[in-house]
């Protein structure tokens, strides 16, 4: 049985197959691709924001 | 390691009667001293820290409806953008209109960080679903009373509709999905 640290504040277990894991929050790739079909069926909408951690983005220029 | 005791820290309001959230400002300053300046911003408030303006906007879906909530969202401004921080919190159609009065016919590009995108339904009761019995959020549920199991919740992030109408009505550039547990640059390469 594994533990982590969620928030700071919760342990939760992460092994799937325990019958105590609750599923955490998160995004997969999936996740993302169908936001971003969501996101280009707005007419004019805006995109994902393509911003890396860690790593400064113009938003002026956008 | 410590945040500067000449650095701010700006918390939401609080009153005694709200005793569903905790004093940050007593409870900061009893950890890290009572020198801390703690400012308190009242939804709708603006503090100016340099060029940036930053305004305080409720924070609604952490508690159940009939708890009124002092908890903060954030918009960040300076002249040339805008970005919108709400974390875990339901953006409703009052959050909404806060945003499109403060930015409407603005040029700027504002970039909203919220959870999903959902369908505007809300749940059967305070952060339930009807999908999985032992869902995320159902442990916020233990702590609650039993009549506010049963109240119909807001979800967290934004719906469809209400995500359209900000984007019509502002300069909405980007959406960053947000508060997810673990942002999608630390799990998945080149996304």
């Amino acid at each position: 049985m594994r533990w982590e640290l969620l928030h700071g504040f919760a342990l939760l277990i992460v092994d799937s197959r325990d019958p105590l894991h609750i599923p955490m929050a998160n995004l997969s790739a999936d996740d993302l691709r169908v936001l971003s079909e969501k996101l280009q069926a707005i007419p004019s909408g805006p995109s994902l924001f393509p911003g890396k951690f860690g790593r400064p983005f113009p938003l002026t220029e956008a | 390691m410590m945040l500067p005791e000449d650095i701010p820290i700006v918390v939401p309001d609080c009153h005694p009667d709200h005793m569903w959230e905790v004093d940050l400002s007593t409870l900061i300053r009893n950890v890290l001293g009572r020198r801390r300046k703690v400012i308190h911003l009242k939804h709708g408030e603006t503090i100016t820290i340099g060029d940036i303006r930053e305004t305080a906007f409720p924070f609604f879906g952490e508690m159940p409806s009939s708890l009124k909530p002092f908890w903060n969202c954030y918009l960040f401004e300076t002249d040339d953008a805008a970005v919108a921080c709400a974390a875990d919190a339901a953006i409703t159609d009052k959050s909404v209109d806060f945003l499109i009065k403060r930015l409407r016919r603005k040029r700027k590009p504002l970039v909203l960080c919220a959870r999903l995108i959902h369908s505007g339904e809300t749940s059967p009761g305070f952060r339930d679903e009807t999908g999985t019995l032992f869902n995320f959020t159902r442990l916020w549920a233990w702590y609650m009373r039993i009549w506010d199991l049963f109240q119909p919740g807001e979800e967290f992030g934004i719906s469809e509709s209400r995500f359209r109408k900000l984007s019509q009505a502002t300069n909405l550039r980007f959406y960053l999905p947000y508060a997810m547990g673990t942002a999608p640059w630390f799990r998945i390469v080149d996304c």
